[in-house]
């Protein structure tokens, strides 16, 4: 993917501006290009089609948020029809109709996210700053695997061995606890011999330095002036109220020229990276074609 | 000049009743290669640490540590740290982690070097190592022998000028333990780095030491040349610790008497061991057998001992009754991934001792999981004594019918005395108080783990905790034992002590299928062998058969009796029909002599 | 030099994110702001645990405890709020400190939200987890002494966890706090809530005794994390 040769760190900020905005901002036209831009970047980059429990999950995630705000707040002028004898308006129906569309679109780009920016590479950020977080991290993240590989064979084991005996629940639970406790003192032992490993190499002396193998190239710097100067933009007119928008008790927006140039601009970004893959993707094939 | 030097060196452990170290001196000279042998726990280990600063264990120490010229104690610590590299055995305990390039430059960052430098140096050694193609990938998905290899980088990224290797190849099969030592070889050719290794096992690498070191009982027994360790080891008291050496050594030791003098040197490889016989004792006679059927004929006895009848009755014997018959079985781990058994088949007879040898990774230990029921195959059919495996009820299997020694022994475990581990053993077969005791003095006795019972199990040694793990399992009572890479990491003493426990155990009726990577071990203790290769056994026959018309995959002495003798396994049987040749020879000089 | 620079970095901080917050996202100012004391409090503490000086052993010994309660997170992922992590943070708080329990906490946290996705739940998550730590920490001495009052604390822990996360719930859909929302979040949670305080309590019994010892047991032999006495 072309997102792979862009510094993290320039990932991480493309990541805040699209979804600040989406989540903290109330309009909905905002979310119009948060939502179209997740989309198109996953078709352009996911290998799969998501699977069914997924698309059912959030199905059913969306529909939940939609009813349940008008069943709680009856705010709003449009009476639709009335539930108990409480009112049911079509303010709080789109009210909710848009959180349940903010929450799919950061949950979207969340996705995005984790694949995006992978485990390697927010431990190379946080390195900068916190570089004994992140060597914890990165360890902690080395060591579920080898335990759980550990657990499994211990356990697989230990049932042959008659340890958990006719599989009542209590007979687990008790195997189960002896298996981990013994898995707690391997870990100890585990510890104990990374850290002579450690220390062999030198670590407790003065002065560590943190390395990352991400370098920030030219394009890198370009990109990240963009997008601090698209998303100073978009919160310039938030923060004047450009972008303010009501639902209670009547639906209502603010117009003008500042608007419009907010929503461009903030599309521009929640587009961008759906943008660059295509783009990358096209040059690709005619530079191959060259080959 | 000497880099590394200890003087009279004595060191105690607190509590220990006996110095692990006494007075040992030594002195490597700048750009040497040295080997320490010796068995578990004669201290080679302890040394080792002594000799690394910062891991040096608490306890008494006396004499002198110095390291180019400069005391241990005054040394400074960052030359301590990166001029003097450390690997010890186990490829995963030395990693720190996630991801392989933050593995590389960790001792670097230790060391506080400037970001671009870690750049230079991590590109440097990943290119020398090879290790570019998984550069980004996560350290847990590396193979034994890549994390070993990785370990070793770790560590050369501080340009050390020594490299301490406490048995690095101990956890790896044969391939990766090649692979891993070519490295060694080459860091030392073209570094030029001053190596120390500690080894029980010296097939790879003692010819290309310049020097070995002999420890027994924490002390140096021996200092000199790999060339001349032969008569060493030829002297009777130290004939046992011979094991462990390369083939040509064993059978130059076994030898000696019949070259006579010290001066001839060592045989250390296949090629030299080969041109030892063929210079001192011929081929006239080129099967064993023949020799034995000869002797017996003479003395008029049947020996019990008689190899083709041995054969032949085990082989008879199996032909009774099918312990295990697994027939065009199938077997996968997830419904998307790659097919593990490819149509396996495999029968072991009732009674006898089955060895399936392969490559790693190839699903010898995925094919045990299969009769031993863990797993279930998809396709083809699994039998455990005329009966489908999943037949058995749940927890009729595990008493009293098969079990199988795990490869880490410490799966065994989940209490923190070993005894207590025994119990369970005995709750699962439903023996209860007085009962219960007397089958765990039983097997105490037997495996002669007595002292062990009390004890945590994490506490012990590698072998003993086999022999504490390998009691847990025997307390089930299988008919069917099934052993996953038993001898790995274990040295000369206790692969024997476990071989005479197994022989009994032969003895008293249970079957045994072993799957291991030890040529040697196969020789000495199956009945038959298999070589499991692309999802199925591929080959299998009587363990001389298969073994004497295998080229590769066969046992060291095998390959140097290659096109010399015929039909022998092991260094014993090859030091008797040499010694049968020179019998020969003797007699034909003799007749000459008195004809004319 | 470094250590005043980000305090003064931190003091400037807090302030121009909670002023951005009232000025740009006005209308949804209690979502941010809750997401902002969620981050920001957890930056003081893993600053003070980065200050520290740690030995090889202490790291490694966290690292493990983190990767156990991760690996308890994972086996458990198929039973809703069925899982070891509090049980586990509170008996490493409770041998080693509330430092190590925060530590322990909030990056099993972030650990598991690598293989369950991360999203804005997770400072909320290293939030709950690592005060949860920090508290089983401050009252160590109660807690070793009596196995109730351990359940009780255990139990309590699972609430704390529950509403801290209804918090973000009710923000997360809501956009603003309603107390309305919130008590109904709260009710509708309250099965997953009994879960969590259950879950607490059995898997305290289990593993409290076994684990803690053993935890006792190195931290006495080698010395570790000592220091935490003299603050």
């Amino acid at each position: 993917m072309a997102y792979e040769r862009i510094h993290p760190a320039v990932l991480v900020l493309y990541f805040l501006s699209v979804t600040i905005p989406a989540m903290f901002s109330l309009n909905p036209l905002l979310l119009i290009p948060a939502f179209s831009g997740a989309v198109f970047f996953m078709l352009l980059t996911e290998p799969e089609p998501p699977k069914a429990r997924t698309v059912l999950w959030l199905t059913f995630l969306v529909v939940l948020i939609i009813v349940i705000n008008p069943l709680f707040s009856h705010r709003g002028q449009t009476e639709l029809f009335f539930l108990n004898g409480h009112a049911i308006t079509l303010e709080s129906l789109l009210y909710g109709v848009r959180n349940a569309f903010c929450v799919l679109t950061v949950l979207l780009w969340c996705r995005i996210f984790n694949r995006m920016v992978s485990s390697e590479k927010l431990l190379a950020l946080l390195g900068k700053t916190f570089p004994k977080t992140a060597l914890l991290l990165s360890s902690s993240l080395r060591l579920v695997p080898l335990l759980r590989c550990r657990a499994s064979s211990m356990h697989d084991t230990q049932q042959e061995l008659g340890l958990y005996g006719n599989g009542e629940m209590s007979d687990r639970l008790t195997g189960g606890a002896r298996v981990f406790s013994m898995l707690v003192t391997w870990s100890l032992d585990h510890a104990s011999d990374v850290s002579s490993s450690m220390k062999a190499r030198g670590y407790g002396l003065k002065g560590r330095t943190t390395y990352s193998v991400y370098r920030c190239k030219k394009r890198d710097a370009v990109l990240t002036v963009l997008l601090v100067l698209l998303c100073a933009g978009v919160l310039t007119v938030m923060a004047t109220g450009g972008l303010a928008f009501t639902f209670y008790p009547a639906i209502g927006m603010k117009h003008g020229a500042a608007t419009t140039a907010a929503l461009i601009l903030y599309a521009v970004t929640a587009l961008a990276a759906a943008v660059f893959e295509a783009f990358e993707a096209i040059r690709w094939k005619v530079r191959r074609s060259r080959i | 000049m000497s880099i590394l030097q200890t003087d009279n060196l004595t060191f105690s452990y607190p509590d220990a009743e006996r110095p692990a170290l006494r007075g040992v001196s030594l002195s490597l000279e700048e750009g040497s290669f040295s080997i320490i042998y010796g068995p578990s726990g004669c201290g080679k280990s302890t040394l080792l640490k002594l000799l690394k600063k910062e891991i040096a264990p608490y306890g008494k120490l006396a004499g002198e540590r110095k390291y180019a010229g400069i005391s241990y104690e005054e040394i400074d610590a960052r030359t301590a740290a990166s001029e003097i590299g450390y690997l010890s055995q186990d490829p995963d305990s030395q990693i720190v982690a996630d991801v392989v390039w933050q593995e590389l430059a960790f001792a670097l960052e230790n060391l506080g070097t400037k970001p671009g430098k870690i750049r230079a140096r991590v590109a440097e050694m990943a290119a020398y190592f090879g290790i570019e193609g998984w550069f980004h990938k996560k350290t847990s998905e590396l193979s034994g022998g890549q994390k070993q290899l990785l370990n070793l980088a770790s560590v050369m990224t501080l340009e050390p000028k020594v490299l301490l290797l406490d048995e690095p190849t101990a956890q790896l099969d044969p391939i990766a333990a090649g692979d891993f030592y070519a490295m060694i070889v080459r860091l030392h050719r073209e570094l030029g780095v001053t190596v120390l290794i500690a080894e029980h096992r010296l097939e790879e690498i003692l010819s290309e030491a310049d020097r070995v070191l002999i420890l027994t009982d924490g002390e140096l027994r021996y200092s000199g040349k790999a060339d001349e360790i032969g008569t060493f080891f030829a002297k009777e008291e130290y004939k046992a610790m011979a094991a462990g050496l390369p083939a040509a050594v064993r059978l130059y030791t076994a030898l000696q008497k019949y070259v006579g003098g010290e001066s001839y040197k060592t045989p250390l490889s296949v090629t030299e061991g080969r041109a030892f016989i063929r210079a001192n004792f011929g081929n006239e006679i080129r099967s064993l057998l023949e020799v034995r059927k000869a002797s017996e004929e003479a003395d008029g006895i049947k020996h019990a001992a008689n190899t083709e009848q041995a054969d032949a009755k085990a082989f008879d014997r199996a032909k009774q009754a099918v312990a295990v018959s697994v027939k065009d079985a199938r077997f996968r781990y997830g419904k998307h991934s790659d097919d593990i058994l490819r149509d396996t088949s495999l029968t072991v007879f009732e009674g006898e001792h089955y060895c399936l040898l392969g490559g790693n990774g190839s699903g010898k230990t995925t094919l045990l999981s299969v009769i031993l029921g863990t797993n279930r195959v998809y396709a083809g059919s699994v039998n455990l004594f005329g009966k489908s495996v999943k037949s058995y009820r749940d927890g009729e299997r595990n008493r009293g019918l098969v079990a199988m020694l795990p490869q880490n022994p410490k799966d065994v475990f989940v209490c923190d005395v070993v005894r207590e581990d025994w119990v369970l053993a005995c709750k699962t077969m439903g023996l209860k108080g007085d009962d219960c005791d007397r089958a765990i003095e039983a097997m105490a006795e037997k495996l002669g783990t007595k002292e062990l019972l009390n004890r945590h199990p994490y506490d012990l040694s590698g072998g003993e905790q086999q022999k504490a793990a390998l009691g847990k399992v025997l307390l089930l009572n299988p008919r069917l034992l099934l052993l996953d890479e038993p001898t790995k990491g274990l040295d000369a003493a206790y692969k024997k002590e476990l071989k005479s426990i197994l022989k009994a155990l032969q003895a008293e009726g249970t079957t045994l299928l072993t799957v291991t990577h030890d040529t040697e071990w196969a020789a000495e203790l199956a009945d038959r062998v298999g070589l499991f290769f692309d999802g199925d056994v591929s080959l299998s026959g009587p363990v001389r058969e298969v073994f004497s018309q295998n080229a590769f995959y066969t046992t060291p002495a095998c390959r140097i009796a290659r096109g010399c003798y015929d039909d022998v396994m092991t260094c014993e049987e090859i030091a008797e029909l040499c010694a049968a040749n020179r019998r020969g020879r003797a007699d034909a000089t003799g007749r000459e002599g008195g004809a004319s | 030099m470094k250590k005043a620079l980000t305090i003064l970095l931190l003091a400037v901080l807090i302030p121009a994110l909670v002023i951005l917050g009232a000025v740009v996202f006005r209308e949804r100012f209690y979502a941010w702001l809750a997401l902002v004391i969620a981050v920001i409090s957890c930056l003081p503490l893993l600053y003070a645990f980065e200050r520290r000086d740690s030995t090889a052993k202490e790291l490694m010994v966290l690292a493990v405890l983190i990767a156990l309660s991760v690996i308890g997170r994972v086996v458990f992922a198929a039973v809703p709020g069925f899982k070891p992590v509090t049980a586990i943070t509170i008996i490493v708080a409770i041998a080693f400190g509330g430092e190590a329990g925060f530590v322990v906490g909030s990056l099993s946290a972030a650990v598991s939200n690598f293989y369950f996705g991360h999203g804005p739940w997770t400072p909320f998550q290293m939030f709950a987890w690592g005060i949860i730590g920090l508290l089983a920490g401050l009252l160590a001495k109660p807690l070793k002494k009596s196995r109730v009052v351990l359940c009780i604390f255990g139990a309590l822990a699972g609430i704390l966890y529950s509403v801290t996360m209804d918090v973000w719930t009710v923000l997360w859909a809501e956009g603003s706090f309603v107390l309305k929302g919130y008590v109904a979040a709260i009710t509708a949670a309250l099965p997953l809530t009994v879960i969590y305080a259950v879950s607490n309590v059995v898997f305290l019994l289990l593993l409290a005794g076994p684990v803690g010892k053993k935890l006792e047991r190195i931290k006495k032999k080698d010395g570790l994390f000592e220091r935490r006495n003299d603050t």
